[in-house]
């Protein structure tokens, strides 16, 4: 023990020690100078006996140093200023590593931590993994929403939960509060919903089992940040939130972090939103929670077998059965296919920042080469020289590291920034340490077996051969590995930027594609009507004409109308089948929409056949539809849809009334998936209004200066009754945000495109500047013969580039099979897109070119008769 | 083999300079030149070997170093005999009789057996 302490002093002391040996000897040799000068010897002779006297001055400070027992940590000490001192006078080299392992872990640190934390983590409730959500199952095996009805049967009949709740989705609503209106999400739920989730509330208390019963007071949960922000934490006592035409009152509070479904600001009382609860009316979904004990296949079949019964008893019931599981799976969803794409993307990021580290360690190592064997020559042990570059990698790993550290930190932030809601439970995020510890080994590993390398290779061979061919001597080995590890980098980053392309290409195909109708110069106004301020739905009715006749006098307007949903992704959607006259049941089903004649003008949907709403389809006359040509197309192939008649039973409360078809319209849908949409048809807001008075109406409002539209519009609300809350937006806007996904994804996936592009250019820049210094004489003896830089660049350039077109093949080649893989996410863009490829192709060669002729340009600059001498 | 015999003369080197040391503390250059001295110049003290066994005798605690001025007003590092130097000397100097009383009487054997 004391002996350790007496090390470690000797280690802090390190510096003073070593002066005052310094200072010891030094008087040493002057007590010896002067004894001989006593004798009669000149002082310079003095001075050089004493010395010659002495002996070694170097060995005998080593035996020394030897003798102070400190020496192992001393010599890590001082190997680790050296190290640090070498890299920083290879500044470029140190900056193309660091960046390069930084880019490497940040990127795929930042990965695995969200796949950790969106996929692979449970859900923050308790004992989450018996969350389970059900759902209707139709013959062709397609799962559908529940009809309230058969949900109930389920809570009443089941054995296998705990609790079995039913919600309509979370969407955005205009909330009244008392400071007026706010977007906000809203999701409605039935009382068994909080005993899901088993979540207590923070503030007051949960919505009661009465309070959804149809009669029952209207009542709401709101979030915490919800509370906190928009309702200023008022007092639960007095507070009340108007949603469409219902006051709820507000009893709780939800404790932070409770988001169940889609993090909503406000959970009302179900059974307002499902005022007609026919069977056959797919509108619930169903979140469960396991009893103790209870399996998911046991709960499945459990079930499936109450709806198969539901089906035989009620004939109306389209489904056969039902479907159950695990709503974590249900969750991540859509975002684990994205998420395991950007995964894939950054796995190969790594792969490149490592095989990259480990041509540029191989390339310095190589141009170390002479200087390892002189030191090894001069004595330095194979261990001591291996140790050295240990700790050069170790070094490099460190800061390679913190940077990547930091990256994976900025990306987080950069996705948390940029997400639009897509990424489920994104805001529990933050780096997971077991990732970072993997990543970090990993890069650590490869910077210490290829830092290693020129070492062991340098003691394995003969240290006389290489001092004598310094530079030059290189093995064919080596650069063979070399253009094999340019290769796969270049091949790697081929399959990134391929990739990258093509869900550009797709998002870009979105973005452009024709809905069927006109998106520019549209502003659309989200109202709701609080329709219990009028008696009837007639006075609800009135205001929305009064509305709409104000739009119309608008600075520049062209035409105005009113639709129930936007036919943009985010709208949402109903649909159901239909029955024709002959009460026969339509095979497809259609999407229900309410509007006017004045929509379709404002929209430019042509019409194609009949006419358009008007004067005529009031309340008292009969009920008219507008169809879409598919819908046409579908009942009535080749005949004449006009006049035809037919019944969206169970659609709306108004099934003691036929539809007449009175005209046909273009179709006009837009969907992110490629699915498909569904055909529409259009009902007349004043015959059936309840569609709007529950979920609210937008105005949609054309016109050559959307901005001055837009306030006129708000204007014009204000006026007509200002309690109606109101959101503006411009079609286009609308239209982007619905792709805001794919945006993350396109976005995150072409930054690992552009950081393997950047990658590959380095290393090839790396590589190619190695061999340059290599062969810098062969350069300038071919130069001072007479061979133009130009050709003499070529040379250079040609050995590297053929590496890059090796790599470029094999790239294109693993690319036509790995997009394969994209094709669920790739929209109107096929995973062979010759655009993406040949586009890829000539970015990765233009790249590849510029860094290896920027280095070969640099060699050719030399002169050469200076390089001549130099050697 | 070597290894021996250097752990023979840094034996003997150490029993030297801790005798020297007993008389006063000296510095490095002091102690080369005492030797040479005491010993008649038989022995000239190389001084590659000398530091470092100062710097050896110091960690096992039998000399400490001082820093002190010479007469001619010159720093320089005094080494002076610990308790624990003046102990080993003892031992180290007995231990020295016995073996060197030994080695003769096993030459003499040697000798008068030819």
């Amino acid at each position: 023990m004391r002996e350790f302490w007496t090390r470690v002093r000797a280690l802090v002391t390190l510096g003073s020690e070593e002066r005052a040996l310094d200072e010891e000897i030094e008087f040493h040799l002057e007590m010896e100078q002067r004894k001989l000068e006593a004798e009669g010897m000149p002082a310079k002779e003095a001075r050089r006996r004493a010395r010659v006297r002495f002996g070694g001055v170097d060995r005998m400070k080593e035996r020394t140093r030897d003798e102070r027992g400190s020496r192992r940590l001393e010599d890590l000490s001082r190997d680790l200023r050296y190290a640090v001192r070498t890299l920083r006078r290879a500044p470029g080299f140190f900056a193309v590593a660091v960046i390069t392992l930084s880019i490497g872990i940040g990127a795929t640190t930042a990965m695995f931590t969200l796949v950790d934390t969106v996929m692979l983590r449970p859900l923050p409730y308790p004992e989450s993994d018996r969350l389970v959500s059900v759902w209707e199952r139709a013959d062709d095996g397609r799962d559908l929403p529940a009809s309230y009805a058969n949900f109930s049967d389920w809570r009443f009949a089941a054995s296998s939960f705990d609790a079995l709740a039913a919600y309509v989705p979370t969407s955005a609503t205009t909330v009244l509060t008392p400071d007026g209106g706010v977007r906000a999400s809203v999701a409605a739920v039935t009382a068994d919903f909080f005993a899901v989730g088993a979540v207590e509330p923070a503030v007051g208390r949960l919505i009661a089992t009465p309070e959804h019963a149809p009669d029952g007071p209207p009542t709401a949960v709101v979030s915490d940040a919800f509370w906190r922000g928009a309702l200023a934490s008022a007092p639960l006592e007095t507070l009340s939130l108007r949603i469409g035409n219902t006051l709820y009152d507000v009893v709780g509070v939800m404790p932070r972090g409770f988001g169940l479904p889609g993090r909503p600001d406000v959970w009302r009382s179900l059974d307002r939103a499902v005022p007609w609860s026919a069977r056959g009316n797919n509108v619930v979904h169903v979140l469960g929670r396991l009893a103790e004990g209870a399996t998911e296949g046991a709960a499945r079949s459990e079930v499936d077998a109450l709806q198969g019964r539901i089906h035989e008893t009620y004939p109306e019931v389209e489904t056969v059965g039902a479907s159950l599981r695990s709503y974590r799976a249900e969750i991540v969803g859509d975002a684990g296919k994205g998420l395991t794409l950007l995964l894939s993307a950054s796995g190969l990021l790594l792969l490149i920042a490592c095989t990259n580290l480990a041509s540029t360690l191989l390339a310095r190592g190589a141009g170390r080469a002479r200087e390892l064997a002189v030191r090894a020559s001069l004595g330095a042990g194979r261990a001591r020289l291996v140790r050295q570059l240990f700790l050069e990698s170790s070094v490099l790993a460190g800061v390679g590291a913190v940077g990547g550290v930091l990256t994976a930190q900025g990306i987080l932030s950069l996705t948390r920034w940029l997400d639009p809601g897509a990424v489920p439970r994104l805001r529990e995020v933050s780096i997971e340490p077991g990732v970072l510890v993997f990543v970090v080994a990993l890069a650590i590993v490869t910077a210490i077996a290829f830092g290693l390398a020129p070492a062991l290779s340098l003691t394995r061979g003969d240290v006389a051969s290489a001092v004598r061919a310094g530079r030059s001597g290189h093995t064919r080995a080596i650069q063979g590995l070399w253009r094999a590890i340019m290769a796969t980098e270049v091949a790697l980053a081929f399959i990134l930027l391929v990739g990258g392309g093509l869900v550009l290409r797709s998002l870009d195909a979105i973005l452009d594609r024709d809905g069927g109708f006109r998106t520019d110069g549209v502003v659309t106004a989200r109202i709701d009507i609080p329709t219990s301020k009028y008696a009837s739905s007639a006075e609800a009715v009135d205001v929305l004409d009064r509305i709409l006749e104000g739009a119309r006098r608008g600075p520049g307007v062209e035409d105005a109308g009113v639709v129930l949903l936007l036919p943009v992704p985010g709208e949402g959607a109903v649909a159901s089948p239909v029955y024709r006259a002959d009460g026969e049941r339509s095979e497809r089903v259609f999407n229900y929409q309410v509007a006017d004649g004045g929509y379709f003008a404002a929209m430019g949907i042509p019409l194609l056949a009949g006419r358009l709403f008007g004067r005529a389809d009031g309340p008292e006359a009969s009920h008219a539809a507008v169809i879409d040509a598919a819908m046409a197309d579908a009942l009535w192939p080749g005949e004449d849809p006009i006049g035809r008649i037919f019944n969206p039973r169970g659609m709306d409360p108004f099934p003691e009334h036929d539809l007449t078809v009175v005209g046909v319209v273009g179709e006009a849908v837009r969907w992110n998936s490629e699915s498909g949409a569904n055909p529409s048809y259009y009902v007349h807001y004043s015959q059936r209004p309840p569609f709007f008075l529950i979920f609210g109406a937008s105005v949609v409002v054309a016109g050559s200066n959307p901005s001055a539209a837009a306030a006129h519009i708000r204007q014009v609300v204000r006026e007509v009754d200002s309690d109606i809350p109101i959101t503006l937006a411009t079609l286009q806007s609308k239209i982007a945000d619905s792709a805001s996904d794919r945006r993350l994804n396109a976005f995150v996936l072409s930054g690992f495109a552009l950081a393997a592009l950047l990658l590959a250019a380095i290393g090839v820049y790396g590589v190619v500047s190695y061999s340059v210094a290599r062969r810098t004489r062969e350069m300038g003896i071919r130069m001072a013969l007479g061979a133009s830089a130009g050709s003499v660049r070529g040379t250079v350039q040609a050995d590297a580039l053929r590496a890059v077109a090796i790599g470029a093949v094999v790239g294109a080649g693993v690319a036509l099979l790995a997009t394969r893989l994209l094709e669920s996410v790739l929209f109107d863009v096929s995973p062979a897109d010759p655009t993406s490829f040949l586009l890829s192709g000539a970015v990765l060669t233009t790249a590849a070119w510029l860094a290896s002729w920027l280095p070969a340009w640099r060699g050719t600059r030399l002169d050469p008769a200076s390089v001549l001498k130099e050697e | 083999m070597s290894a021996e015999r250097s752990e023979l003369l840094q034996g003997t080197l150490d029993l030297i300079v801790l005798r020297v040391l007993s008389l006063e503390p000296m510095h490095g250059w002091g102690i080369g030149e005492r030797i040479a001295l005491l010993s008649g110049e038989v022995f000239e003290v190389n001084q590659g070997s000398l530091y470092p066994a100062l710097q050896r005798m110091r960690r096992k605690g039998w000399i400490r170093a001082e820093w002190r001025r010479t007469e001619n007003n010159r720093r320089a590092r005094y080494y002076a005999l610990t308790e624990a130097g003046r102990a080993q000397l003892t031992s180290a100097r007995a231990e020295w009789r016995r073996a060197s009383g030994a080695v003769e009487r096993i030459l003499d054997t040697a000798l008068s057996g030819i």
